[in-house]
C-alpha cells in the first residue's frame, strides 16, 4: 500500500505532468497556426526579420568590394495567416502591438476595420469583431510604417554643463551614439465564441540584429549633413555580408574590429589589413632596437617597447554619424581601421612610435596593399608636417607629434 | 567702423566651398561675417595648400593684418583669438624652411594667441570646441598644454572612437605627471578609473592603460625623489664646504691644521723661551 506521503509526491507530480503538458499543447500549436512572411530575403523571413524600404526608392544592395551589387528588393507587406480556416461560428479579432509610440505604426492592407490607439509608449492597432462573411479575415495583411531620419536628434561631445553640442543627424529617438532602433509588431489573434475567447495565438516580427543593421543603412540614404556636403551614397549590405566579428590577434589591443553595440560586424579585409600592420611594425620596431634611429637633429632615439592599438573598425551608420564627418565613410564599409600607438598621447614614445609605424607602411607598401595616412583632430597631415619640426621642437617631424591614430583602409577600385 | 570697413572688401574677394574642417559649423553659427576668413585660416591649416610659398606667406600676412583689425573690434572673442593663433602657426609653418627668425617669431605669438583665447574662454562666448582645443594642444608651453588637454577632456573630447576619449585621460595624467605635479596626476587616474568603472570598461585592454600610467607616475615620482635627495645632499655638501673656508679649499684636513697650529705655537713659545734666556744675563 502507497503510504501517505507518496500519494502526496505522486500528486504533485502528477500536476507537474500536466501543466508541461498543457503548456507544450498550446504553444506548439500557436506558433504552428500562424503562418507569417516578412521578407523576400529567405534568411529574413526564416527569423520573421524585416528592413522597411521606402516606397519608391531605388537602393543598392552589397556593400563589400567583390559583391554584386543589385537593386534592394521593394517592400513586400507582413502577411499573418492562421494555417486553418476558423469554425463559421466563432468572431476573430487581431490585435497589433508595438513597443514604440513612435515607430511600427502600420498601414492596414486587409480590408478589416478597427481602431489605433496610442499609450505613453506603444502603439496599438485592434480590429473590430470578425464576423464569418468578412473574406480572408484569418490572414492579416500590413505594411510597417516608414521610418524617419531626424537631423536634430544628434549632438557630439558633453558641452559645458552637460549641454551636448549641436552636430550631425539621427534617426529618432536612437539611443545616442549606439544603433537604430528594434523594430518590432507583437501579432495576436483571439478567436472568440459565445463572447468567449476560446483560442488566442500570438506571433512577434521582430527585426534581428542583421535587419537593424541593414536599415540604419536604408535611413542614411540619400541624406545630407545638415544639408551640407555629398549625399549618402552607401549600398546596403546584404544580411550575408554581416558576421561575427573575427578573433583579434593578440599583439594588437583594443577593440574587436568594431564598436558596435550589435556585436556584429563588416569584415571587407580589415581583419587581414590589421595583421599586415601590425606584423609590419613589429618588425620595423624591432629592426630599430638593433639598429638606431636618429631624429632630424642626429641624435639617437631610445625605441620604446609600444604596442599597437585597435580604436576603430567597422562602424555602424548611426555611431559614423556621431563620430565622423566622413557620410559615406570607408568604415561603414568594413574596409577601414583606426590604429593608435599605445602611449600617452603627447609624449615623445607616442610621436616614435607614430614614426616607426609610418616607416614600417612605407617599406611594405606592396604587401600591405592598402592605402593609410596619419590623422591629427579629423584632418589628414600636410605633406609639410613630415617635414618640419616646429610644434613641438622636438626632433621629430610635426607629423608623428599630432598624429591621433593611423587610418588604413583596403583599396576600392570604385568609391 | 572703419576696421570693419577695411575687412568687407576682403570677404567679398574670397571664394566659397573651403575645405571640411572640424570647425566648420562653430564657425558658420558664431562668426557671421567674418566665416569666410575663418575657414581659409583653417583650410591652410587643414589641407595642402598648393601654391608657392611666397604667394603663401603675401596670403597669410594679409590675413593676419585682417584678423588685427577684426580684434580691434572684437577684443573679447575667443574663437578669433583661437583663429589669430592658427594663422600664426600656419606661418611658423611657410616660414620654417628659410627664416628661423620669423618661424621662431609666429610660433611665440602663436602661444600668445592661444594663450588668450584660453582665457577668454572662461568667460566669453563663443565658447572653445573640443576639437579647438585639440588644435591649441600641440607645442604649447607646458603649463598652457595641459590646461588645453583638460579643457578637451572636461568637453568630451574629439575622437573618432570611444578610445580616444581613455587616451585624452592617458595623456593628461601623462602630462601632470611630467610635469612633477604627482598628485594632480594620481587623482587623474582616480578619475579616470572611476569613469571606467561607472561605464563597465573595467577588466578589458583600458585596464592596462590604467596599470601603465599607475608604473609612470610611481617610476617617475621616485626618481624625481631620488633626483631632489641626490641634489639636496650635494647642495648640503657645498654649504659646509663654504663654511670651511678657503682652507678646506686647498684641501688640508682639519686634524691637520689643528696639529701644524698647535706645534707652530709650541716652537714659538720654545723660540721666545730661548731667546729670553739669552737676553738674560
Amino acid at each position: 500500500m502507497p503510504s501517505g506521503r507518496m500519494i502526496h509526491y505522486g500528486l504533485i507530480l502528477g500536476v507537474i505532468s500536466y501543466t508541461l503538458l498543457v503548456a507544450h499543447a498550446t504553444a506548439e500549436p500557436h506558433q504552428r497556426h500562424l503562418k507569417v512572411t516578412t521578407s523576400t530575403d529567405r534568411d529574413s523571413n526564416a527569423a520573421q526579420s524585416f528592413i522597411v524600404v521606402p516606397a519608391g526608392k531605388i537602393i543598392p544592395e552589397g556593400i563589400t568590394k567583390d559583391s554584386n551589387t543589385k537593386n534592394l528588393a521593394l517592400q513586400i507587406p507582413f502577411i499573418v495567416q492562421l494555417s486553418e480556416k476558423p469554425d463559421d461560428d466563432t468572431l476573430l479579432q487581431w490585435t497589433v502591438s508595438t513597443s514604440s509610440k513612435y515607430y511600427g505604426g502600420i498601414n492596414l492592407l486587409s480590408k478589416f476595420k478597427g481602431t489605433k490607439t496610442k499609450s505613453q509608449t506603444t502603439y496599438t492597432w485592434q480590429s473590430r469583431m470578425l464576423e464569418p462573411s468578412i473574406f480572408e479575415r484569418h490572414i492579416l495583411v500590413f505594411n510597417p510604417q516608414s521610418i524617419n531620419h531626424d537631423t536634430s536628434v544628434y549632438k557630439k561631445g558633453k558641452g559645458r554643463n552637460n549641454k551636448r553640442q549641436r552636430y550631425g543627424g539621427g534617426t529618432r529617438l536612437i539611443d545616442d551614439k549606439k544603433y537604430n532602433p528594434r523594430l518590432s509588431y507583437d501579432v495576436t489573434l483571439d478567436i472568440i465564441k459565445n463572447k468567449k475567447t476560446i483560442n488566442s495565438f500570438n506571433t512577434i516580427i521582430r527585426m534581428d540584429n542583421k535587419d537593424m543593421i541593414r536599415q540604419e543603412y536604408i535611413n542614411h540614404y540619400e541624406i545630407t549633413r545638415y544639408g551640407l556636403g555629398e549625399n549618402g551614397n552607401l549600398p546596403i549590405p546584404k544580411r550575408s555580408e554581416i558576421s561575427e566579428p573575427p578573433a583579434k590577434s593578440d599583439k594588437i589591443l583594443g577593440n574587436a574590429l568594431t564598436e558596435s553595440e550589435y556585436g556584429l560586424l563588416i569584415n571587407d579585409g580589415i581583419s587581414k589589413l590589421t595583421i599586415k600592420i601590425v606584423n609590419a611594425y613589429e618588425a620595423k620596431k624591432a629592426f630599430y632596437k638593433k639598429n638606431k634611429l636618429v631624429n632630424l637633429d642626429n641624435k639617437r632615439l631610445e625605441i620604446p617597447d609600444s604596442q599597437l592599438w585597435l580604436s576603430g573598425g567597422w562602424r555602424n551608420p548611426e555611431r559614423n554619424e556621431w563620430y565622423s564627418n566622413a557620410l559615406n565613410g570607408i568604415h561603414q564599409r568594413g574596409g577601414a581601421v583606426d590604429i593608435i600607438i599605445n602611449e600617452p598621447p603627447g609624449h615623445i614614445n607616442a610621436s616614435i612610435g607614430y614614426w616607426i609605424l609610418w616607416q614600417a607602411l612605407e617599406d611594405n607598401k606592396n604587401a600591405i596593399d592598402g592605402f593609410w595616412q596619419l590623422e591629427t583632430n579629423g584632418r589628414p597631415m600636410r605633406t609639410d608636417e613630415f617635414r618640419i619640426d616646429i610644434e613641438p621642437q622636438n626632433g621629430i617631424p610635426d607629423a608623428f607629434d599630432k598624429a591621433d591614430h593611423l587610418h588604413a583602409n583596403i583599396k576600392y577600385t570604385t568609391p | 567702423m572703419k576696421h570693419y570697413l577695411l575687412i568687407i572688401p576682403f570677404i567679398l574677394l574670397c571664394s566659397t566651398g573651403y575645405a571640411e574642417t572640424p570647425f566648420n559649423e562653430l564657425f558658420d553659427t558664431e562668426l557671421g561675417n567674418f566665416t569666410e576668413l575663418a575657414d581659409r585660416v583653417a583650410s591652410y591649416h587643414s589641407e595642402n595648400i598648393d601654391l608657392p610659398v611666397n604667394t603663401r606667406i603675401n596670403e597669410l600676412e594679409a590675413l593676419a593684418i585682417n584678423i588685427d583689425n577684426i580684434l580691434k573690434i572684437k577684443s573679447d572673442n575667443p574663437v578669433i583669438w583661437f583663429i589669430k593663433g592658427l594663422n600664426h602657426s600656419n606661418l611658423a609653418a611657410a616660414y620654417s624652411s628659410d627664416n628661423i627668425d620669423k618661424k621662431d617669431f609666429h610660433i611665440h605669438e602663436k602661444d600668445v594667441a592661444y594663450k588668450k583665447a584660453m582665457d577668454l574662454d572662461m568667460g566669453h562666448s563663443p565658447h572653445l570646441t573640443p576639437s579647438i582645443y585639440a588644435s591649441i594642444k600641440h607645442g604649447m608651453p607646458e603649463r598652457e598644454r595641459i590646461h588645453a588637454i583638460q579643457q578637451e577632456l572636461l568637453l568630451g573630447g574629439n575622437g573618432d572612437n570611444d578610445s580616444y576619449y581613455w587616451q585624452l585621460h592617458w595623456s593628461n595624467i601623462s602630462a601632470l605627471e611630467q610635469a612633477g605635479q604627482f598628485d594632480a596626476a594620481q587623482k587623474a587616474l582616480e578619475n579616470m578609473k572611476r569613469e571606467l568603472k561607472e561605464q563597465h570598461l573595467t577588466n578589458t585592454d583600458y585596464d592596462k592603460i590604467v596599470e601603465r600610467a599607475q608604473h609612470d607616475i610611481d617610476q617617475t615620482r621616485s626618481l624625481k625623489n631620488s633626483e631632489q635627495k641626490e641634489k639636496l645632499a650635494a647642495e648640503t655638501k657645498i654649504a659646509d664646504e663654504r663654511i670651511d673656508g678657503p682652507i678646506s679649499e686647498v684641501g688640508i684636513p682639519l686634524w691637520a691644521i689643528f696639529i701644524i697650529s698647535t706645534l707652530s705655537l709650541l716652537a714659538l713659545a720654545i723660540y721666545e723661551f730661548k731667546i729670553r734666556r739669552k737676553k738674560q744675563p
